[in-house]
């Protein structure tokens, strides 16, 4: 077995502790009290894409999901359904923009966006799209960090989803983080977003981090490939990524990673998009 | 009155349906590319031996 095969059974444990750290996005009937802030949880995702049109389509035929046309700040935003819970967003890339690539992008928990963004900057990060409101729903801001990863920061003024007790299909359940530099990476979010990091994990040089905000919210491991760029890497839940990512390529998208028998026995599926953008697709439970 | 609490309870139904269709989701852009992992070789990353 490989090393890198090694971290990916690592990895595996620390989702298997960390699955309780699925997030429901949904938005909860209006009536609902005002919840509680858990800063480092994520709490939703948005593909920012240069084709909304195929993606909606690829997301719809690979994992079910059915769109709800509205807007945002006055910009057209499709809403991601599975049943009546809301799942994620698509937003249509801005023409000066469209060539520069597509991707998911992942928004973290934080008591203050705007405290958080000018502490992201200091550390080496840049705002992509400066804290602003979202309609009456949230504060939130784009940032790059200091390896140029993006990342997504909110404050949902009504307070965060529950928590809750396992990942559900066709739902985002986990994060992982590729590092060009773990340590510099683990640092600057351990600094910003006030995680725990535990290695689960260290063989042959590679390990795998595990960041906890009262509980496992993300892993954290090094870019396995040279010219790899740094990158959070979104897990949605499926029953069989062998046959969702049988049906990729025809549905316009490309295979990255199939599954094999020695990751994660076979349970882990990295797809793109046809517009480009990497998604996890795993199996849960792994055995 | 019937008529009444029925118009009522449209209202709070149609009140409750637009709470929710904007109380989910971001929706923005910016200017910055994607990971860039279109030559991402997973078969060999993740598996081979090192």
């Amino acid at each position: 077995m490989g090393r890198a095969a090694v971290v990916w059974l690592a990895a595996a444990a620390a989702l298997l502790q960390g699955a309780g750290c699925a997030t429901r996005p949904a938005a909860p009937a209006a009536a609902e009290p005002v919840r509680g802030v858990t800063p480092g949880k994520f709490v939703w995702h948005d593909l920012v894409t240069s084709a909304p049109g195929p993606c909606r389509r690829f997301y719809a035929e690979l994992l079910g999901w059915q769109f709800e046309d509205t807007q945002r700040n006055g910009k057209p935003y499709a809403i991601a359904h599975l049943g009546d819970e809301r799942v994620a967003g698509i937003v249509a890339k801005s023409a000066s923009a469209a060539e520069k690539g597509s991707q998911w992008v992942g928004y973290v928990s934080v008591q203050d966006v705007d405290r958080t963004v000018a502490e992201a900057v200091k550390a080496g990060g840049r705002a992509l799209v400066a804290p602003r409101e979202i309609e009456t729903i949230a504060r939130a801001a784009v940032i790059a960090d200091a390896e140029g990863a993006v990342l997504g920061l909110a404050r949902i003024h009504r307070g965060d989803p529950p928590d809750e007790a396992g990942p559900r299909e066709g739902r985002f359940f986990w994060m992982e983080y590729f590092a060009r530099d773990p340590q510099a990476a683990l640092s600057f979010y351990t600094g910003l977003l006030g995680y725990q990091s535990e290695v689960r994990e260290e063989l042959a040089g590679l390990a795998y981090h595990v960041l906890k905000s009262q509980r496992p919210r993300a892993g954290l491991l090094p870019v396995p490939q040279e010219g790899m760029r740094p990158a959070w890497l979104p897990y949605v839940m499926v029953q069989d990524p062998a046959a969702l990512s049988a049906r990729v390529e025809s549905l316009g998208g490309t295979v990255l990673f199939a599954p094999r028998a020695d990751v994660r026995k076979g349970t882990l599926a990295i797809v793109a998009d046809p517009s480009g953008a990497p998604i996890a697709l795993q199996k849960w439970p792994i055995s | 009155m019937r008529p009444l609490a029925r118009a009522l309870a449209l209202l709070l139904v149609l009140l409750a349906a637009a709470c929710q269709s904007s109380s989910a989701g971001m929706g923005m852009d910016f200017d910055s590319g994607g990971p860039g992992w279109n030559n991402f070789s997973g078969g060999k990353v993740f598996g081979a031996p090192l």
